[in-house]
């Protein structure tokens, strides 16, 4: 593994969930690296793994979950060592470390993210005090500094106040104070702006923009959303059935999309050059059931350009540009809508 | 918070005369009238039917009901609650040894059911679907299901009559004994009628606290790296004990029913047992005065719960009632 320019390294990752004698294999096989000071976006539909790919490299998954197989490698300096997180007890005081101190999250909905019976001050000073020995008031006048950077107003009085007397995006402020308190070096922000109304997201992408840049923070941002992508990322993975169909520089993606999912998830972005009128271009059918098994391409009956070979057998990664990797039967060249 | 306990206050005093017009108009439909149950029968035999109306006309029996029943309420507010109409007694010295002991019962069952209750709730809800949690699960069954009373039998059995650990039934008098002696009389009789409650509770927790821990910001607290245990009792503890607090509270007038069995079981008296025995005396004035009390009580413990609540709740204790 590349410390130098990797942090953190997904290898051929499976996590399956019990529900009751079902098992639902919500990743299948995910391969990813974020790079160091860079931002990585997920993106794929609901119900593609995304956020369980997230909640596994952090082995927050819920109890009748597990990861069965792969690696997840995170190098916190470069060239220092490398934490095989996988391995780790999912309660144990290895990965509790990792924790909200080199990794942390922030989740889709503030509302509910935070815990209606403490005051904000002392849900930060939580997770600083967790993991740095400071005294109260040094950690108060820290947290104060943090909450005002990130634009809270009057962070002295908010320090006190509950989280029912603060909007979803301030809310939303808060859960990243309590991410960035221990300047983690990798973010894990789970669809952070999709609970949140437009000019809202807007502010907390910018957000997120600084802190990357001033503190050097790498971050994974998981979302829906062809937008965000385009206006935060540097590569992206394109996410469909539990597997990476496609995954490259946001350059690669957005101009040269090669998998026939990802251009139909480009296609289907309304824009605002479009004649009035057109009607939204949209995926057939519907994401099949995360307890089946394929025995070849998951998303051939849904494809525009499904061939024989599709029917037979599952398509390898290969890379159709350096950094420009393509999960799909159809190479380049090919006719294909 | 003040504001709100004033609200809250002042919610009660309707539901209190409601009560009190209930029990006046109740006690107006018993057999005879004020007279006849303002003094002790002996002493009104040896009146005459002229004195007894000279009496009634000098007390303003003959007053309009809504004349009565204000002066009434002064009675009671002084602590003339009138006497009983089989004994003769002053009600309010009969109270003065039964409330006491139905006090220490309930206060002791309440005790016993919320310590036992939430503590087996919590082990369920942290071993869910373990031995554990099936084993509390089955006690909790045969705990609902199973009558109080049986239970009192049966402990009678083991531990009085059998083991010869505790005194049959009964109460020590005023006085008497130590902790342990008044102790070793209320132990059963207060644990027989905390396993019903032993049971809900156990139930109402463990389903409370699963439902707070896969609440999302049990998922924040895990993400900042702490401690399986400190989230337990820091973040869902304190979020899962208010609505068990509040059932806890809410089922406090079934606790006082239900010494209205186990006291006559156990032969301990106190104000269930002279419930039982006025009814069945036909002593309504005590029966009636009996039911005043205990409805009251059942309004306090209602205030009560709200106090707490608001207590416990910063989105309450606020007066951000509406919530978001």
């Amino acid at each position: 593994m590349d410390t130098k320019n990797i942090i953190l390294q997904i290898e051929n990752l499976q996590t399956q969930f019990q529900v009751g004698r079902k098992t639902v294999y919500a990743v299948n096989d995910v391969s990813l690296e974020v790079r160091r000071g860079h931002t990585l976006g997920i993106v794929g539909e609901s119900g593609c793994g995304k956020s369980v790919t997230a909640h596994s490299i952090l082995q927050l998954l819920p109890s009748n979950g597990r990861i069965a197989g792969g690696h997840v490698r995170f190098a916190p300096q470069p060239g220092g060592q490398v934490l095989e997180l996988e391995k780790m007890s999912r309660t144990g005081r290895e990965i509790r470390a990792v924790r909200g101190q080199q990794i942390s999250m922030v989740f889709q909905d503030p509302m509910s993210s935070l815990n209606p019976v403490y005051t904000i001050g002392s849900q930060i000073m939580e997770n600083l005090r967790l993991h740095e020995k400071i005294s109260r008031a040094d950690g108060k006048e820290r947290i104060i500094e943090l909450l005002r950077q990130l634009g809270i107003p009057e962070p002295e009085q908010r320090y006190d106040e509950y989280p029912h007397q603060f909007s979803g995006g301030m809310k939303q402020r808060v859960m990243i104070a309590i991410a960035m308190i221990c300047n983690p070096s990798l973010l894990i922000a789970d669809e952070p702006t999709t609970a949140l109304d437009v000019t809202i997201q807007a502010q907390i992408l910018r957000l997120m923009r600084r802190l990357r840049s001033e503190h050097g923070t790498s971050i994974i941002l998981i979302t829906h959303n062809m937008g965000i992508v385009a206006e935060a990322c540097d590569e992206v993975a394109v996410m469909y059935m539990g597997r990476v169909v496609e995954s490259g520089t946001v350059q690669q993606i957005f101009s040269a999309p090669r998998h026939p999912y990802t251009r139909a998830l480009l296609r289907s972005v309304p824009r605002l050059d479009m004649p009035a009128g057109t009607e939204l271009a949209s995926i057939p059918g519907n994401t099949p059931d995360a307890s089946m098994r394929f025995d070849h391409c998951e998303f051939e009956p849904r494809c525009a350009c499904a061939c024989d070979a599709c029917r037979r057998g599952f398509p390898e990664m290969y890379a159709c540009e350096p950094g420009h990797l393509v999960r799909c039967f159809v190479r380049e060249g090919e006719s294909c809508v | 918070m003040f504001q709100y306990f004033l609200k809250r206050l002042l919610a009660l005093l309707p539901k209190v005369l409601i009560i009190t017009l209930l029990v006046f108009f109740g006690l107006e439909m018993i057999p005879g009238d004020a007279v006849t149950r303002a003094f002790p029968p002996d002493q009104l035999r040896s009146l005459t039917e002229a004195q007894i109306e000279a009496l009634r006309e000098s007390r303003g029996l003959n007053d309009p009901a809504p004349v009565r029943y204000v002066r009434w309420l002064g009675d009671l507010l002084r602590g003339d609650m009138g006497y009983s109409t089989v004994s003769g007694n002053a009600i309010s010295d009969v109270l003065k040894t039964r409330l006491p002991a139905t006090v220490e019962l309930c206060g002791l069952a309440l005790l016993i059911s919320s310590v036992l209750g939430i503590l087996l709730g919590c082990t369920s809800a942290r071993h869910k679907n373990s031995l554990i949690d099936y084993f509390n699960t089955t006690l909790g069954i045969l705990g609902t299901s199973v009558p109080d009373f049986f239970y009192g039998m049966c402990f009678i059995m083991l531990f009085a009559l059998r083991l010869k650990w505790l005194p049959t039934g009964g109460r020590s008098g005023v006085g008497d004994t130590g902790l342990w002696g008044n102790l070793q009389y209320l132990i059963m009789p207060a644990f027989c009628l905390a396993i019903g409650l032993i049971a809900y509770l156990m139930r109402v927790t463990r389903n409370s606290m699963l439902d707070v821990m896969s609440r999302d910001y049990v998922k924040t607290a895990r993400a900042k790296g702490e401690s399986e245990r400190v989230i337990f009792y820091k973040h869902c503890f304190r979020n899962g004990c208010t609505p068990v607090l509040i059932l806890l509270i809410s089922r406090f007038s079934f606790l006082v029913a239900g010494t209205t069995v186990i006291e006559t079981v156990f032969n301990y008296p106190g104000m269930g047992l002279l419930l039982i025995t006025a009814i069945t005396g036909k002593d309504m004035s005590v029966a009636m005065m009996i039911l005043l009390l205990v409805s009251l009580m059942v309004l306090f413990t209602s205030f009560l719960t709200d106090m707490i609540t608001a207590l416990m709740d910063p989105r309450v204790r606020f007066g951000k009632e509406d919530g978001t």
